[in-house]
């Protein structure tokens, strides 16, 4: 589903968007866990838009079994 | 950073990115600004220093050296070189996630954009609401550190209020380690390293296997000064 994200600016001095401020702030706690979710959605979406190839790459494979750990911690950046 | 020698001599220095910032080109735009650096505020004032050999880590790699490297840059355990390690450090603005094996798994790290100054923002709202009183960030981040604020010149207790919002943005993190590493029954060990450490460390106690390090907030700068002392520059 495309989701959207929007952002709000409200004064609060001024009673029409106070109200709805209010509002907002005064969802109940499932809502917040919606919100939260969206957050953990978006993280793991950035995560996997990133392109691999662009990582730096890492040098020591996982079958380094036999090497001196002093040079696996030498080799890894 | 940490620089590795003193003024005036050729200088290595090991640093670290975020994790939604570590790609090859930002570790290259790192390297070529210091690289190019020549006049460097060090602790006795400013120093000509040219700096030959640098390091970009992924940020929360530093806490892992800071675990498994001694003072002088030595393995403290050559034996346990290869656990899997999960770090969470947890910034004021923003909290990275990093597994190491000891490779960096990339694939099993990220960021979150929460930290410290999430839970001082919806604290300086909660007191806003409660009391009309107004707390910039600042104000905001020593009322959670000393888990009240001065009204009128009487301490009120934040204690509840501050739970419920450090819990909020703790059940985030967690969900996001939970994401990425299921329950941690794969790790030997979980870092918690960071500004927010000490903050958000007790809703971290179902992991058996958690380290926090003593003055978590300078683990990642400690574990580049021995990963520097390692390094064969």
């Amino acid at each position: 589903m495309l989701r959207q994200r929007i952002t709000l600016s409200l004064d609060i001095g001024v009673p029409s968007d106070k109200a709805i401020f209010d509002f907002l702030t005064g969802l109940p706690k499932r809502t917040k866990s919606e919100i939260i979710k969206e957050i953990l959605l978006d993280a793991l979406e950035k995560r996997d838009e990133k392109p691999p190839p662009d990582s730096p790459p890492t040098t020591i494979t996982s079958d380094a079994a036999g090497i001196d750990p002093d040079e696996i911690i030498e080799k890894l950046f | 950073m940490r620089m590795d020698k003193s003024a005036s001599e050729p200088a290595a220095v090991v640093t670290g990115l975020p994790v939604s910032h570590y790609t090859q080109e930002r570790v290259r735009q790192v390297q070529d600004l210091l690289g190019h650096s020549d006049n460097v505020r060090i602790s006795s004032g400013e120093a000509l220093v040219k700096v030959e050999k640098i390091k970009v880590i992924p940020q929360p790699f530093g806490s892992f050296f800071d675990l498994i490297l001694n003072d002088e840059g030595k393995l403290k355990d050559p034996d346990k070189i290869r656990e899997r390690v999960g770090i969470i450090d947890i910034g004021f603005q923003t909290t990275d996630l990093a597994l190491a094996t000891p490779q960096f798994i990339e694939s099993s790290s990220g960021s979150l954009d929460v930290g410290v100054r999430s839970v001082a923002d919806q604290l300086s709202r909660d007191v806003g609401r409660k009391y009309s009183i107004t707390l910039d960030t600042t104000e905001a981040e020593e009322a959670l550190r000393h888990k009240s604020v001065r009204i009128f010149g009487e301490s009120v207790d934040l204690s509840e209020m501050i739970e419920e919002r450090t819990r909020e943005v703790a059940e985030l993190i967690l969900a996001y380690a939970h994401s990425l590493w299921g329950r941690g029954e794969r790790l030997n060990r979980m870092i918690l390293a960071g500004g927010g450490a000490n903050i958000f460390r007790p809703y971290f106690s179902t992991y058996p296997n958690l380290h926090v390090t003593e003055e978590p907030s300078l683990s990642n700068v400690r574990g580049y000064l021995q990963l520097a002392r390692k390094t064969k520059w």
